[in-house]
């Protein structure tokens, strides 16, 4: 009846993820931290999770002495994240199809 | 006895059912809740561009009081009110830009492309300012056109009232200044610049401070 989530991007602090970057260009790490408040070992793990479904794209460099991460969507995520909007709007409104 | 025990059974399935939707439907609405959420605080402005618009907008409109001071008392004919404070504020420019660029973290598309047109218009601003000579005219009013410009596109960008307001004053003073003597249309570009750049800027300034605390 209705099209399947999709299983990476129905975690919470993903989608948060997901959500944050459709928004930016690129955001840094810390950026990240501050706007889902979750903490810096989770959202290495859940970024890493991401890119290598290639949703997003990951790039180290560093600031002065310290090192900096930033993470831009893809393609592919800017996709997944699209399919996965239109299914839960199918959930809501099912007549909508 | 079985006819009681299915009856349980078609009870208990649809209160699965039951429940299993209103858990998948409160889910799916927290969930587009969450996307709304993160959306808009990631949408919000992280660029605090309002010193650019004071700096620009007290560098231009001191730089044509003084000129417009030193062309009635006739030795402004050497543009020394430009030279002195134009290069003054790049300087000072340069320092805010370094500041900000450390606390940078992120970007928004309409930013990125906001930098794009006042890119742009710094690039098309040298070019009519320097080879403007070769037409033999006044540029003040086309610079006027410029600053109406890109105040408006900005305004309309971050949806500021502010600028939109000083964009179309700028308009209407370049069509004053066309048909003004270029010691008036000085004056005219002072006002342009205070309506388009230095209110603006103080309102934004003021407003950012407020969200900040």
């Amino acid at each position: 009846m209705f099209e399947n989530l999709d299983p990476l991007l129905h975690s919470q602090l993903r989608l948060a993820i997901i959500s944050i970057l459709v928004s930016v260009e690129e955001a840094e790490f810390s950026f990240l931290k501050e706007k889902t408040q979750a903490t810096s070992g989770n959202i290495s793990v859940q970024i890493e999770k991401l890119k290598d479904a290639d949703y997003i794209k990951i790039e180290k460099s560093f600031k002065g002495k310290y090192p900096l991460t930033k993470c831009s969507i893809t393609k592919t995520g800017l996709k997944a994240f699209e399919n996965y909007v239109n299914a839960l709007q199918q959930y809501i409104n099912p007549d909508e199809r | 006895m079985v006819v009681l025990i299915f009856g349980l059974y078609y009870k208990l399935d649809y209160i699965c059912a039951k429940f299993t939707q209103n858990t998948m439907e409160n889910l799916t609405q927290q969930n587009l809740d969450l996307i709304a959420n993160m959306i808009r605080t990631a949408q919000r402005r992280f660029y605090d561009d309002s010193p650019y618009y004071i700096l620009w907008g007290c560098a231009v409109f001191l730089a044509s009081i003084i000129q417009f001071f030193l062309i009635l008392s006739s030795y402004g004919q050497n543009g020394i009110g430009w030279l002195i404070i134009i290069p003054a504020a790049l300087i000072i420019q340069f320092i805010i830009l370094k500041k900000q660029k450390r606390k940078e973290q992120s970007k928004t598309h309409i930013e990125n492309l906001m930098i794009s047109m006042w890119i742009a218009f710094g690039v098309t601003l040298f070019v009519i300012l320097t080879f403007s000579f070769k037409l033999g005219a006044n540029t003040f009013p086309i610079v006027l056109c410029l600053y109406a410009l890109s105040t408006f596109v900005s305004g309309s960008a971050f949806k500021i009232k502010a600028f939109i307001w000083g964009s179309i004053a700028c308009w209407l003073l370049a069509i004053a200044s066309f048909f003004a003597s270029i010691h008036i249309q000085l004056l005219l570009l002072a006002a342009g610049v205070l309506f388009a750049f230095i209110i603006p800027g103080i309102i934004l300034r003021i407003n950012e401070k407020a969200e900040q605390i």
